[in-house]
């Protein structure tokens, strides 16, 4: 038996395919590992073969039946009916599908894929073996969705501190150059309306104009959907916020100056499935002011300040505010995220992994 | 330290900033309705951008289309109209006058709006339509290089993908240049006669392995020739089939009854559904069969048979060498012997359970070197009837 695992599609600076990749190392420890997926990016073409490279069965030296860990995360019905086909034991890793309610009117042909994804995975659920999801927050989505014995497997990341990646010093200069100096907060992600940018921007209206004027705020992250971009970028300048950028697609290097010059991480995200961006922020001790949605707190557990799930623009500024001036909490912050950081590290999430896989292998 | 600790209560916190929150908006420091308002103020900006995704590529094509509505430059745009009486002849004379001077300087005009038309015209459909089949072509034959590029370092890297095509590419050049393409004149019956033996000595050689098969079915029996084998399982309950190259063996055991089919072993293999073969035997066959068609045999056994299902290959021992001398050359149509460990490993590595071998066909024992008596001298003699005289077959019996 071999195990494998299949994606959808495999992109460079891509979560899922940066998690696989990880997956991959630690499988090819036990055996042959390789990563199948239905769309691959060239830059990703040396790494991860495509879908229809798959050997079946007759063509395998021991013939016997594969393991095949489908990372789930958008609908692809060609993936879909592989998986019912190959006659392989499916383990399905569901890092979460975003509601297509967040893409209806922008991106109809996206919030499509979002549903069909919803709905191949209750197709699939008597088909496969295991589920697993990151947090126990997706956990409870795919009980939802009907799976009967659902695991939590964490992800395996790599969360890397200062010092991993080395600070792009022109970066820091440009920063100050285009929003002057202050305290600092820092959102990093995907600027997409799930991830509510909106309110982060009229929060940082509020903070800047009635709660700490010299605040500078940095969006660090590439916006894909270009009418919720450029009606940000309107937000800005109608609102006059030139203490705050959204910075579009960074290198590492720029995002370490990000991080280097960051007092505050901040997010008024509605959904996630994990949040990687949290644990880096734990890493780098940048304290965390957040909205309790979705598997944030269970990410955060005590040590960022969140405010409720549904705060507005101004109980978030208080947050933001008090992140960056209140003393006391920052060092408390930073000490609990010290502890909460070393929940992440890779061995044992690699350690619950292949557990779950040797009960079902 | 203990104490500072203490005093941070997320939970006090945020209470805290909720009172904030609510006394900022009770003293009139934060508007009435900014929330809300700072919502409306977004909401209205999506939905500008929700009705028109791209302005500036549209207000460009808009902005040429003006141009060229204004760009149309000739004399008979001039107006000679004149509000005082008369005045239209005399503008008209003015007119004609200026218009000779200028003709040169219009005509070049003319031709300078029609290149900037032009381009205006290609900038705005470049801006709304870029060549993105220049980008896809290119994207497409480098993901098409790329790909070969890391196929060929899995080759390198001993991939199992590429190394099963090269043994495929390798066994098919094998199977057309080698001994299989021998093709006799006398009939394979007058051979089977004249050296394989009577049908009720065959029966009886192999009622044992018919035996093991019982509770196998469906037992595929791979190069059947007459249905000795199919007999003998018919006569035990066990449901078989046969199929054999040969098209006159083929016609003889359909004429006795038996289900054979005309056809290749291994194509019949690769026919059979995942799991649904309870038994496949090879009797005498594997050494007709060259090394990359026995290592896909085995791997075919593998993924056909269910589990607990079992796979008989009987063949002729190689480590006996009194079979060289007696009948591995006999039959010009073997390719090589097998040897016996060779063919466990391979089971072995299949994934089978339980692999047995069983050792069959002593050589006559008039054949073999009888002990003089004296002890030295026997113990070199068994030593030679071993390496001489060993079993002539041998029979593998794997379980799934």
């Amino acid at each position: 038996m071999e195990i494998h695992q299949v994606l959808v599609s495999a992109s460079a600076a891509d979560a899922i395919t940066d998690s696989a990749l990880r997956l991959r190392t630690l499988l090819r420890e036990v055996g042959p590992s390789e990563i199948y997926a239905r769309h691959v990016h060239p830059a990703m073409a040396p790494e991860v073969r495509r879908l229809m490279h798959y050997p079946p069965p007759r063509e395998r030296p021991g013939g016997e039946r594969n393991l095949l860990v489908f990372h789930a995360s958008i609908g692809q019905p060609e993936v879909v009916s592989f998986l019912m086909d190959q006659g392989d034991r499916v383990v399905v890793m569901y890092h979460n599908i975003t509601p297509a309610s967040y893409f209806s009117e922008l991106d109809p042909t996206f919030a499509d894929l979002l549903d069909a994804g919803r709905s191949e995975l209750r197709y699939l659920r008597d088909k496969v073996d295991l589920a697993l999801a990151v947090s126990h927050y997706n956990a409870g989505e795919l009980e939802a969705m009907g799976f009967p014995d659902v695991r939590v497997s964490p992800l395996l990341v790599d969360v890397r501190g200062p010092g991993a990646v080395p600070v792009d010093e022109g970066m820091v200069g440009e920063l100050e150059r285009v929003l002057g100096t202050g305290p600092t907060l820092l959102f990093v992600g995907q600027v997409l309306p799930h991830k509510r940018v909106d309110l982060l921007l009229q929060a940082f209206h509020v903070l800047s104009t009635h709660l700490l004027p010299e605040a500078r705020l940095i969006v660090a992250g590439i916006g894909r959907l270009r009418p919720y971009r450029k009606a940000l970028e309107g937000l800005l300048h109608e609102l006059g916020l030139y203490k705050a950028t959204l910075t579009g697609h960074l290198r590492p290097e720029e995002l370490a100056a990000c991080w280097s010059v960051a007092d505050g991480f901040v997010t008024a995200s509605e959904h996630e499935g994990f949040c990687m961006p949290l644990a880096e922020a734990m890493a780098h001790q940048v304290p965390i002011v957040a909205r309790a949605c979705a598997a944030i707190p269970e990410t955060v557990q005590d040590a960022g300040l969140l405010v409720d799930g549904d705060a507005g623009p101004q109980l978030l500024a208080e947050g933001m505010a008090e992140v960056l001036e209140n003393q006391a909490l920052r060092a408390e912050l930073n000490r609990r995220a010290a502890v909460r950081v070393r929940d992440f590290h890779p061995d044992l999430a690699a350690e619950t992994f292949l557990r779950h896989l040797l009960s079902v292998a | 330290m203990e104490e500072q600790r203490d005093a941070v209560d997320l939970q006090a916190i945020l209470v805290e900033l909720k009172e904030r929150v609510a006394q900022r908006r009770a003293s009139g420091e934060y508007p009435e309705a900014l929330e809300a308002q700072l919502g409306e103020h977004f909401e209205r900006l999506m939905a500008h951008r929700r009705q028109d995704p791209l302005p500036e590529e549209t207000y460009l094509t808009e902005l040429v289309e003006q141009l060229q509505a204004r760009s149309d430059f000739g004399l008979h745009k001039f107006s000679y109209k004149s509000s005082v009486p008369g005045g239209d002849k005399l503008h008209k004379a003015v007119g004609k006058v200026v218009a000779r001077q200028n003709a040169s300087v219009l005509q070049q005009l003319e031709h300078w709006a029609d290149a900037v038309n032009r381009t205006l015209k290609l900038l705005a459909h470049l801006a709304q339509e870029p060549p993105r089949h220049f980008h896809d072509d290119l994207w497409s034959q480098l993901d098409g290089l790329l790909q070969r590029a890391a196929d060929a370092e899995r080759v390198e890297a001993g991939g199992p993908a590429a190394l099963v095509a090269l043994a495929d590419r390798v066994a098919k050049l094998e199977a057309a240049t080698g001994g299989q393409s021998f093709d006799p004149w006398y009939s394979n019956d007058a051979f089977e006669a004249a050296f394989r033996g009577t049908r009720e000595e065959m029966l009886e050689r192999y009622a044992d392995l018919a035996d093991r098969l019982v509770g196998c079915d469906p037992v595929l029996d791979i190069g059947c020739g007459r249905g000795e084998l199919l007999e003998l399982l018919g006569q035990r309950g066990v449901e078989a089939w046969g199929v054999e190259t040969d098209g006159e063996l083929v016609k003889a055991a359909k004429a006795d009854g038996f289900d054979v089919r005309h056809g290749d072993g291994l194509a019949a293999l690769r026919g059979a559904d995942l799991g649904s073969l309870g038994g496949v035997t090879l009797i005498q066959v594997i050494e007709h069969l060259t090394s990359q068609q026995s290592v896909d045999l085995v791997a075919l056994c593998a993924d056909r048979v269910r589990r607990g299902g079992k796979v008989v290959i009987e063949t002729v021992n190689p480590q006996s060498l009194y079979v060289y001398a007696h009948s591995f050359y006999l039959d010009p149509t073997h390719v090589r012997p097998v040897h016996p460990a060779w063919l466990m490993f391979l089971f072995k590595e299949a994934g089978f359970h339980e692999v047995a071998i069983d050792w069959r066909s002593p050589a006559p024992e008039a054949d073999t070197l009888q002990p003089v008596g004296d002890d030295a001298h026997d113990a070199n003699v068994e030593r030679l009837n071993q390496l001489l005289f060993a079993a002539q077959d041998y029979a593998v019996i794997a379980t799934r």
